[in-house]
């Protein structure tokens, strides 16, 4: 089997989810003015993009593109800014928070158009980054389940599971850095897996009318 | 499942508290007291939310140098209630409570009142409690204080539950909201009368003129809905505004026009702008201000529509 198969699936997968949720939130902000709707839209066109650079970044061969840059702090701080919209706050909290978003975001298109000339992510950077990204779907999760606990909807259920299967995703995928190279291909795939999970998940729970 | 989980989870908290607001407007009918409206709303809190004991307290809205605090109502789960819980030292809490914060979710008793009175509570297993003011331009009718009162002074209503468990988070919100509906009805039959203010005025004076005129007068602000993308769908079709008028409407609001200004902005008539208003406020996304700032309730102005 393809070893590129299962990540190229999920990347791909993740790409047009987060594409999808973006588009969804930006047309719906156009009309109804939440700031939640436009940090949603922002962090999930940043992920989006990260990872397309990511799978764009395996097929070409000219140039050696570096993109694990903007993959792994663009998938932070998009987590991150969905973490702190959850939060709640007066609407000054939220407009502040979304022009951070803005800035936020237009800064991180650096890394990006850099990669060809950024050095290769190494390990360390890569274990805190990937520590980011994991502990803010994990708080994520915890904020989704808290309110599943409060007032539970089938759409705190759905998303609780969701970043529960995005956690276990990027659990993995930080812990196979550090076991054996036999082992690094198990927890990779085992992490897609659920990665890809995951993603059904979200598709179900932002379908729910 | 409790009994106030089952009354607080039900999808529409807002619907709810139109129920107890509907079944006041039929009891206070009978009443001719501003004290019988709130022990009919401390034996209902008591009754249907599983709170052990509610307390209704009044206290002047600006300070006066001498304790202000006065029981109103109480109701508890136990006919058997302990009556220090109506003496000074809980009226010292109370006042203190009524000049800090105007919401307190749940909290073990100990950080509210002095120790040995915590001591005391939690002997009657009372460990937790919440409170919530809402602050109102009335006064009751001259006769019926204990304590001289001063008739150009609003009042400071304090609602404090007491409770064995931990509540449900949203329960309190849900207590000064019905209060604050409460009020509003009480000051409509005339059981509480209207300070003698200045030329500013007061929510509930409008609501006795014309509902449009009224209307017209408000400043509309759009709201951020609180449990978007926490607990509701972003995406679901009743999250978004499908009424071509009322998008328009909605697209138009600033939180500086008055609705009279927005609407010849855009123009539509009072009428239409009316009708707009009953769809935003269904999907909870707008909130009605007097000019001065203080928030309306939506529901009196639209309660015969």
């Amino acid at each position: 089997m393809n070893t590129m198969l299962l990540p190229n699936l999920l990347d791909v997968s993740f790409c047009l989810v987060a594409l999808f949720i973006a588009v969804r939130s930006f047309d719906i902000y156009a009309s109804l003015r939440q700031s939640r709707l436009f940090i949603l839209g922002l962090s999930m066109l940043l992920v989006s993009l990260s990872t397309a650079a990511d799978f764009t970044a395996s097929y070409v061969k000219v140039v050696a593109l570096h993109t694990d840059w903007f993959l792994y702090i663009g998938q932070a701080v998009g987590f991150l800014f969905i973490l702190l919209s959850l939060v709640p706050g007066s609407d000054r909290y939220l407009q502040r928070l979304m022009n951070l978003n803005v800035l936020a975001f237009v800064l991180l298109l650096i890394p990006l158009l850099l990669s060809a000339a950024l050095p290769t992510l190494d390990p360390t950077a890569r274990a805190v980054l990937g520590s980011v990204r994991l502990f803010s779907c994990l708080f994520i999760l915890i904020a989704y389940f808290s309110a599943y606990t409060n007032k539970p909807t089938s759409f705190s259920l759905l998303m609780s599971s969701a970043f529960f299967f995005f956690t276990v995703d990027y659990l993995l995928n930080f812990t196979q850095y550090f076991v054996s190279d036999a082992s690094q291909y198990f927890f990779r795939d085992v992490g897609d897996i659920t990665g890809v999970i995951g993603l059904v998940m979200l598709v179900a729970a932002v379908s729910l009318d | 499942m409790d009994r106030s989980d089952d009354i607080l989870s039900q999808r529409n908290t807002r619907g709810y508290r139109l129920i107890i607001f509907r079944q006041l407007q039929q009891a206070i009918e009978a009443m001719h007291r501003p004290e019988e409206v709130l022990q009919w709303l401390a034996s209902l809190i008591v009754q249907r939310f599983d709170v052990a004991i509610v307390q209704f307290w009044t206290c002047a809205s600006r300070l006066q140098g001498q304790p202000s605090a006065q029981l109103r109502a109480m109701a508890g789960q136990s006919s058997f209630q302990p009556a220090y819980l109506a003496g000074d030292k809980v009226a010292i809490t109370i006042e203190q409570i009524a000049r800090g914060q105007h919401t307190s979710p749940a909290q073990p008793v100990e950080q509210v009142f002095p120790l040995y009175l915590a001591s005391l509570l939690q002997r009657y297993g009372l460990s937790y409690c919440a409170y919530c003011s809402v602050d109102r331009n009335v006064r009751f009718v001259s006769g019926e204080d204990t304590l001289p009162q001063d008739t150009s002074m609003g009042l400071i209503f304090v609602a404090l539950l007491l409770f064995q468990r931990y509540p449900d988070h949203s329960l309190i919100s849900t207590v000064g909201a019905v209060l604050e509906q409460a009020l509003v009805l009480a000051e409509r039959h005339g059981l509480l009368l209207p300070v003698s203010s200045g030329p500013l005025l007061a929510p509930q004076d409008a609501f006795s003129q014309e509902p449009l005129s009224v209307l017209s007068h408000l400043v509309p602000r759009r709201k951020q809905v609180a449990g978007l993308m926490l607990s509701s769908n972003p995406f679901a079709k009743s999250i978004t505004i499908s009424d071509k008028q009322a998008l328009r409407l909605y697209e138009a609001i600033d939180g500086q026009l008055t609705v009279g200004q927005v609407c010849r902005r855009i123009g539509m008539t009072l009428d239409e702008a009316h009708i707009a208003f009953q769809v935003l406020l269904g999907l909870q996304c707008v909130e009605l201000f007097t000019q001065e700032g203080e928030p309306v309730d939506a529901d009196i102005l639209f309660k015969n529509s």
